[in-house]
């Protein structure tokens, strides 16, 4: 103990004192009361000797006061799931554009214009004419299923399928006319004098349907006929008129009485096979009638014939 | 990452550049880092994780407290470029915290925000840190003392 107070000496009053650097250093840890009892103790009695660290003290001691009020500071529930919220590319990208500071109508505009570029793309993207062909658009898809002939007052009703069969049979093979059983009657052909007749064909020209155990049809018959009138309104209006009456209905694309050019009409028409020499008695007497019939590969459902009429103005 | 760690993030963030977008940034990529460390270091406690964290996302950044040059600022002209995320307490004035970052380095910033601000106890800030706890202290002391010098016998602004 001796030795040891010789190496060490101590202060006048005896006692080992706190030099001020390290009095210095434990005024934080004082202030926060962190000391323990010995060096409190010592802390204090240097302090009442020292005012640079009182002073020292007194800053710490505010310094601490006033960051236990800011620490009371508090934090909205919104920001922290601001901050919680997992990043996505385009938080990214906004943060660091700073959009939020952008002008509002520069911000209106640009979502406009994403707006039109998504529905440009949709219209030009989606194949619209394919969409208006599934089914959306009725025309051009009509299929003809059945011709129903409604029958007239006092006439037999005939109810039959007719075969569209627009493509040509390349070799016509017709049942000759004597050995079917259930024949339509032969359309008469009428010779005219100043017109050619178109030759009947060498084979029969009996277009029939025939029984399941005959061979089948695949060739029908056109009557073609060219009509010269002197006036040609008034006979288109006769004509047409006159067809309806016997049962007529057009065959083609256009109206009874097409005026082809403005010197001739055009009929197209189908009419019950019945009747077909009350239309030609009709017709000879309104003008100079040539008619005549030749192979045709469309077939007409049984007892209608198919009939194309020229009406011409006589010159 | 417990809500009251985002909340200590959210906070030194703010207390360091008392601007709530750069805050709100800082904490977003703090907290994702905070995660990530969380769970390759799951035996690190929540307080060193933050303390660590947010130290690398403060030196990652410039200096805290750098707001308009001397002079341009009086007392009525103040005020915080924050909106409406934080809520200070009311009758204090935070010009005494601005000047105070202006003249604290950024070791004392961080020792009086962890510690005194946020609660973190000295061993967490220093294995945080991987400094001794005499250093933290010193730091914190010097701290205080430059806080407190700050404040004096001027009249309390309420923001």
């Amino acid at each position: 103990m001796e030795h040891q107070n010789e190496r060490i000496p101590l202060s006048k009053k005896g006692r080992r004192e706190l030099t001020p650097f390290f009095a210095r250093e434990m005024l934080a840890d004082f202030a926060r009361d962190r000391l323990d009892e010995e060096r409190r103790e010592s802390l204090t009695k240097h302090l009442l000797d020292h005012a640079p660290e009182r002073a020292e003290l007194e800053r710490i001691r505010a310094g601490l006061q006033y960051a236990s009020r800011l620490a009371k500071t508090n934090v909205l529930p919104s920001v922290l799931e601001k901050i919680d919220e997992p990043e996505t590319y385009l938080s990214v990208l906004l943060k660091k554009t700073n959009y939020e500071l952008w002008p509002v109508t520069v911000k209106w505009g640009l979502e406009a214009a994403m707006v039109l570029s998504i529905f440009m793309a949709v219209l030009i993207v989606i194949p619209w004419d394919r969409a208006m062909k599934f089914g959306l658009s009725p025309r051009g898809r009509e299929i003809i299923l059945a011709e129903v002939e409604h029958p007239r007052p006092g006439e037999i009703p005939l109810a039959v399928a007719e075969v569209s069969t627009p493509e040509a049979s390349p070799a016509p093979s017709v049942v000759p006319a004597p050995t079917p059983v259930a024949v339509a009657a032969t359309p008469p052909t009428k010779p005219v004098a100043a017109a050619e007749t178109k030759p009947v064909a060498s084979a029969p020209s009996a277009v029939a349907v025939v029984e399941s155990a005959k061979p089948k049809v695949t060739q029908g018959m056109l009557y073609r006929g060219v009509l010269i009138v002197s006036d040609l309104d008034l006979g288109i209006l006769r004509i047409t008129d006159k067809i309806a009456e016997l049962g007529g209905r057009k065959a083609g694309e256009v109206e009874l009485g097409w005026k082809k050019t403005s010197s001739s009409a055009y009929y197209h028409f189908s009419m019950p096979e019945g009747k077909y020499d009350s239309l030609v008695k009709f017709l000879e007497g309104s003008g100079e009638l040539v008619i005549g019939n030749e192979p045709h590969p469309r077939i007409m459902p049984k007892g209608l014939i198919r009939l194309i009429v020229t009406v011409e103005a006589k010159r | 990452m417990t809500e009251q760690d985002i909340r200590s993030i959210a906070l030194f963030f703010f207390f360091s550049f008392l601007d709530e977008e750069k805050a709100i940034e800082a904490s977003t990529v703090a907290v994702a880092a905070a995660r990530e460390r969380k769970r390759r270091h799951p035996e690190e406690s929540s307080a060193e994780i933050v303390v660590r964290i947010t130290a690398a996302g403060l030196a990652s950044r410039e200096k805290p407290g750098a707001i308009a040059p001397e002079g341009t600022e009086t007392v009525e002209t103040i005020r915080l470029t924050s909106g409406t995320g934080w809520v200070l307490p009311a009758g204090l004035e935070m010009r005494t915290w601005k000047e105070f970052l202006k003249t604290a380095t950024t070791d004392e910033l961080c020792a009086v925000t962890w510690s005194s601000l946020l609660g973190f106890a000295d061993e967490d800030i220093a294995h945080g840190l991987d400094l001794p706890e005499g250093t933290v202290r010193y730091r914190l002391g010097r701290a205080l003392a430059k806080l407190g010098g700050l404040l004096g016998p001027r009249a309390s602004v309420v923001r």
